[in-house]
């Protein structure tokens, strides 16, 4: 039991902290019957909803039969059942309990000088609407796209899940900002070891803020040195929910539009929602054309560069004579010809991005036109050159989510071309599958064995097998409860290997 | 130590990439003429005993490489002696077949460029490869054969307008003195440089299926070599093979598909640097682990990077020119490589075996541990 | 921290030495290679080698123009001579794509062999590429002769040569197929033959006929019709015509379209002589009648059938006898025959094959059969 002047205290303390910050406001009022009842509200201006105060609290009080004989409990306790009819009501002491609280949104009752407290949740603030995410579009999926709200994601992906498997863990991490975190995955699916280690780093932060999913992303993933990513993000709850079926984690973090998954691996950059939503024969072909188009936005620079300046026998005669022919009076060596090229398209990319859509249709006009025409005819730039820029652009957004790994990629071969033509290229080719076959994500190998896996495991990567076929889950990520599809399947399917 | 463990089919796709190395490109059983074929699967066969002794030797002490087990029966000193001409063998291979590599890329298609600047690049390349540890390696072995594979079939399609099936004909007419010498030829290189991988397969997951891996590995590489070597033949003809360096290299640089495919040499390219990469990471593998071994070393790992760069050097002071490394190809090293794939490994085995006999009637309650192994 | 400083510094190294080595060794701009499409080779009487090197010349004004440009060249070896040819050019030339050599009279005669070791041995040259031997005073002037079709004289050639290849009118063998005859001692090597012939005034080139060599030594040539019969003997009939004068003892020429033609060649041994077996079998149309005669029922088809057998057999014969007497020359590859099918005789007679061919027999049996005549039924001619 407290004295009552540290409750008094408290509420002091309390306005002397927060006696600057206008938002913060404090009302006291009585009970109409018994005035020696004070109370006093306090909340944060802005983030509450005033007529949910005025009507569940501050009406509902002042109008109640109190008796001054009741002790502080009794007196919280018949508040909090009987006369406030907030959704939701707690009961709490100590400052250092209540300020994050009351900076949530909750309305603060303090009763008298008592020590106690009533934490009522009026919050309400003004938030975004759920959208259509910008940079995952599809055409027949769901439209809906996590918020910045963590409550309101949350809600999203439990709403796709309607039985108690579906475990949430919320954590505060920062410092500073305490920004609350949620991990969700499926009990019995979820691989136990990943979740462990997840946990594991996730206690080992210490860092003042999270202001975005990306702090957590980098303060959580395996080798941070690589460039490729070993945690996957997206902006839907649909893509979560399938993540979470296959046996993967989600961290869903505040202020972030974006949810991270784990355990992720190389393949997962090529899986499109989309792909399960459409016919799997198209699926297979986009996956398919996704592939190829890593492979154009990753080499065809580096592939035109040792073939133009190495090995000019491997052209057909015709195609040499035509470069040849469109390299006349161009003043630099192809090396810089292709870095010009591609640092400028990265220049139009990066400024498209950033600015308001008129003013990026300027953008891109002017680039077509300066540097596509103009460019050409003034001979600074040969056309073949041109071609390859744009084809590599156009087929590094076949990827979007790789774009930033694909500028690394591509810069690296093309050096590496412009040393000892393909055979440089060749070597940096297996230098990325040292690389790649080197690292790790939570355990799991980035990269598959092909060799070690069974068919069943090959149904979801470069093809999309219909769901009939795709009887079990991921081998690596899953060890247990393998299976997916009822019918038919096989005992041995489901051990664990 | 060894907390690295590869599945079996791994070790089989690498062993395959190991044997693959720089045969496609230099050939093997030259020899025979245009018998070579014969004198490639009749190595085949006579290399699978020898290979039932390597997974023998392996099988008995699981989970141990060739030093450890050389140190268990042999005592830490004399098996530390027996182990160092094993060391040797890895470390001259690696050199060897990255000297290989540096004439290969400075005749066919850097002419210019210092011999020395792809060698260097590769032995750097390797060096990471084998830092990584064999697991990656393993991994990376996965993928290249897909490749490998994938370019040796279409390759051999795209080839069929220009094969001439009578250039193999007549079969046997070589003699059987060069076909001998043939079988000895295609023998020690490539099939018997596998011995390397008895200094490194500690690494395998299952213990039973040593022999298993190492059968079907020389099985399935053994029969591509020697069906490429058929295709090599009938598309050039013996008298051309032996005027050539590279034979497949030549044989693919005939195709010409519609005036459009044509010069695709560089698929042989691709196929020798992804095996050789393989090759002599693993003999740098064995290497450093022999070394570690030897002087006492926890981690192998760290002395990768010496022996890499020692094997560069070697690589580079080892042969005049490519006349010379064509000339010890062919001439000395079956002679040369004979003991350490052969006599070496064959003795090691019957000492063992007898004193694992010797221990039997001893203890009889060791006797399960043995029935579980083949060979 | 360390790690990272380690890092920059390699990176750093790589990025410079890319800067600093590219340009150096084997990086070159395509535009700075002076693009061969085909070279010459002469004697000169010193014995010097003289080139004739066709270069594409490319022009950029607007729009991309292709012109042959000739570069001539001297040296006491081929390499030299080419090589020599910089200086003139100002640019490298680049080797890799060109697509015929064209070699004198004079050298074939002399060794062909000496010129063509740099072809084989340097790696920037194709394997695939037309070796033709010149019927002209010089091979240059083929080379500097004009293009009809494509301005660029090697590319006609090349394009004639793929295009034209059914017609049997030369032997169809690239670089490569040369050398592996050459190799091959017993085998005598043969090259297609090139020439001059004038059009609308102007002098454009004609492949057709067959330079026959023995060892590296040019020792004769075989016109259009021989070369025809001669790949009979090859099984190398892929297409073209067989022309029958005064068909049948009648007075109309009769041209018969082959679209099938195999031949079996087997060793035999007859009463304790070798002897060549050749079995010829041709589908052929009747492709153009010049007259009335019916040869379209099945007593004419007969007719025409046994005159075209015995026309087919009468050219490979007189061939025949013209390769073996006057030239001594296994150009059909009859030797590696018999060793491909009998290993044991061909052990005894390989030392003394030359003599063994003098005396070679054939045993030929052609057999035609006609298999359709085109779209018509009857001979055109006047209605009764």
């Amino acid at each position: 039991m407290e004295k009552n002047e540290s409750t008094k205290s408290d509420l002091i303390e309390l306005k002397t902290m927060f006696s600057n910050d206008e938002t913060v406001t404090f009302r006291e009022f009585c009970c109409k019957k018994e005035p020696s009842i004070c109370f006093c509200i306090t909340f944060v201006n802005g983030m509450i909803d005033k007529n949910s105060i005025h009507s569940q609290i501050i009406k509902p009080i002042i109008e109640a039969e109190l008796d001054d004989t009741l002790d502080i409990n009794q007196l919280l306790n018949l508040i909090s059942k009987e006369i406030v009819s907030a959704a939701s009501v707690q009961q709490s002491s100590g400052l250092d309990n209540i300020i994050p609280f009351l900076l949530t949104g909750n309305t603060i009752l303090f009763v008298r000088e008592f020590n106690k407290v009533i934490i009522i949740d009026t919050s309400d603030w003004d938030k975004r609407a759920i959208t259509e995410p910008e940079s995952e579009r599809t055409v027949t999926g769901p439209r809906e796209g996590f918020t910045e709200n963590i409550g309101t994601n949350v809600m999203l992906i439990r709403r796709k899940f309607k039985t108690r498997n579906l475990k949430l863990e919320f954590k505060d991490i920062g410092s500073e900002t305490k920004t609350k975190i949620c991990i969700c995955y499926i009990e019995g699916i979820v691989n136990k070891k990943i979740l462990q280690e997840l946990n594991r780093r996730i206690e080992k932060i210490d860092i003042d803020g999270i202001l975005d999913a990306q702090y957590l992303q980098e303060l959580i993933k395996d080798s941070p040195m690589s460039p490729f990513k070993t945690i996957g993000y997206t902006e839907r709850p649909d893509v979560v929910a399938g993540k979470l079926l296959e046996g993967r984690i989600a961290i869903v973090c505040e202020g972030t539009p974006v949810a991270i998954t784990v355990p992720f691996t190389f393949v997962e950059y090529f899986n499109v929602n989309e792909d399960y939503y459409s016919n799997f024969y198209y699926a297979t072909i986009n996956r398919i054309i996704r592939w190829v188009g890593f492979f154009l936005a990753s080499s065809v620079p580096a592939i035109y560069l040792a073939l133009v300046t190495f090995h000019q026998e491997m052209l057909p005669t015709q195609l040499l004579l035509s470069i040849s022919a469109s390299r006349q009076n161009v003043p630099f060596p192809t090396i810089v010809e292709a870095i010009l090229m591609l640092f400028v398209f990265e220049l139009l990319r990066e400024t498209s991005v950033r600015m308001p859509t008129v003013i990026g249709q300027t953008i891109s006009i002017v680039g077509a036109l300066v540097i596509g025409q103009a460019a050409v005819e003034a001979e600074l730039v040969s056309a073949p050159m041109i071609i390859v820029a744009a084809l590599t652009g156009i087929t590094s957004f076949v990827v979007p989510k790789m774009q930033g790994e694909l500028i690394i990629i591509r810069l690296v071969f093309l050096m590496s071309a412009a040393y000892i033509g393909l055979y440089g290229y060749l070597f940096s080719v297996i230098g990325m599958f040292i690389h790649l076959a080197s690292l790790r994500s939570f355990g799991i190998p980035y990269m598959l064995d092909i060799g070690t896996f069974k068919p069943s495991d090959a149904k979801d990567i470069m093809v999309r097998a219909p769901w009939q076929e795709m009887k079990t889950r991921p081998k690596l990520v899953v060890q247990k409860n393998r299976n997916r599809v009822g019918r038919e399947t096989k005992e041995g399917d489901n051990g664990e290997k | 130590m060894n907390k690295e463990k590869i599945s079996d089919i791994q070790s089989v796709k690498l062993m395959i990439l190991f044997i693959f190395g720089s045969t496609l490109v230099i050939g093997t059983g030259g020899e025979a003429g245009r018998d070579a074929w014969i004198s490639i699967f009749i190595a085949v066969i006579l290399a699978i005993p020898i290979y039932l002794v390597y997974s023998r030797i392996l099988s008995l002490f699981p989970g141990k490489d060739l030093f450890e087990i050389l140190e268990l029966n042999f005592g830490k000193f004399f098996g530390r002696i027996i182990s160092l001409p094993f060391i040797w063998f890895a470390f001259h291979l690696g050199a060897l077949v990255l000297r290989n590599f540096g004439e290969f890329i400075s005749t066919v298609g850097l002419p210019e460029t210092p011999k020395i600047v792809p060698i260097i690049i590769f032995g750097l390349l390797c060096i990471w490869g084998a830092k990584a540890g064999i697991e990656t390696l393993a991994k990376c072995s996965e993928y290249f054969i897909i490749f490998v594979v994938f370019l040796l079939i279409v390759f051999s399609f795209l080839t069929i307008p220009i094969i001439d099936t009578d250039n193999i004909f007549p079969v046997l007419g070589s003699g059987y003195k060069e076909i001998m010498s043939g079988i000895l030829s295609a023998f020690t290189f490539p099939f018997g440089e596998v011995v390397i991988f008895m200094m490194i397969f500690s690494s395998l997951r299952s213990k039973s299926s040593t022999s298993k891996v190492f059968i079907s590995a020389l099985l399935l590489s053994g029969v591509t070599i020697a069906l490429l070597s058929v295709r090599n033949i009938m598309i050039l003809g013996p008298d051309t093979i032996e005027a050539v360096y590279f034979p497949s290299y030549f044989a693919i640089g005939r195709v010409n598909i519609g005036n459009f495919l044509q010069r695709m040499e560089i698929a042989v390219t691709v196929v020798f640097i992804l095996s050789g990469f393989i090759k002599i990471a693993l003999c740098l593998t064995a290497t450093a682990r022999g070394v570690a071994r030897v002087i006492g070393f926890d981690d192998y790992k760290i002395l990768i990077t010496p022996t890499g760069l020692l094997m560069v050097n070697l690589a580079r002071n080892i042969y005049e020119d490519i006349v010379e490394m064509f000339d010890w190809a062919f001439k000395v090293w079956p002679y040369y490589a004979f003991p350490f794939q052969v006599i070496l490994p064959v003795l090691i085995w019957i000492f063992i075996e007898l004193k694992q006999r010797a221990k039997n009637k001893a203890n009889t309650t060791e006797v399960t541990i043995d029935d579980g192994s083949s060979g | 921290m360390v790690k990272n400083n380690k890092l920059f510094c390699v990176i750093t190294m790589l990025i410079c030495s890319c800067i600093i080595f590219t340009g150096c060794w084997n990086y070159r701009e395509v535009e700075q290679l002076a693009i061969a499409s085909g070279v010459a080779v002469d004697e000169k009487s010193d014995g010097i080698t003289h080139l004739t090197i066709e270069v594409v010349n490319i022009g950029r004004d607007g729009k991309a123009t292709y012109e042959p440009k000739y570069i001539e060249s001297d040296g006491y070896t081929f390499f030299e001579a080419a090589r020599k040819a910089v200086t003139k050019e100002g640019k490298k030339i680049y080797w890799s794509h060109a697509k015929v050599v064209i070699i004198s009279e004079e050298i074939a005669r002399k060794d062909i062999a000496k010129y063509l070791d740099f072809l084989f041995r340097d790696a920037e040259t194709r394997e695939d590429i037309w070796l033709l031997i010149s019927k002209e005073k010089t091979a240059g002037e083929i080379l500097q002769s004009k293009g009809m079709l494509k301005p660029i004289v090697s590319f006609q050639i090349d394009d004639a040569m793929r295009s034209q290849k059914s017609i049997t009118r030369f032997p169809f063998i690239q670089l490569y197929e040369f050398f592996d005859r050459l190799f091959y001692k017993q085998v005598a090597p043969i090259l297609p033959t090139i020439n001059l012939v004038e059009q609308h005034g102007e002098k454009s080139t004609h492949v057709g006929g067959t330079a026959i060599f023995k060892g590296e030594k040019l020792i004769g040539f075989l016109n259009e019709e021989d070369t025809k019969s001669m790949l009979w003997l090859r099984d190398e009939v892929k297409g073209g015509l067989i022309i029958l004068k005064n068909a049948a003892g009648t007075d109309d020429n009769v041209t018969l379209e082959i679209y099938k033609s195999k031949s079996k060649i087997t060793p035999i041994v007859q009463e304790g002589v070798l002897k060549m077996k050749v079995e010829v079998d041709v589908d052929v149309s009747v492709g153009e009648i010049m007259g009335t005669s019916d040869f379209i029922s099945s007593p004419g088809r007969q007719k025409l059938k046994a005159f075209a057998e015995k026309r087919v057999e009468e050219d490979i014969n007189t061939m025949y006898t013209l390769v073996r007497d006057n030239y001594n020359a296994d150009v059909f590859g009859f030797g590696r025959n018999i060793e491909m099918k009998m290993p044991d005789v061909w052990k005894q007679i390989k030392d003394d094959w030359d003599n063994f061919y003098a005396e070679l027999e054939l045993e030929l049996n052609v057999k035609v059969n006609i298999r359709g005549s085109a779209t018509t039924r009857v001979p055109l001619k006047a209605g009764k």
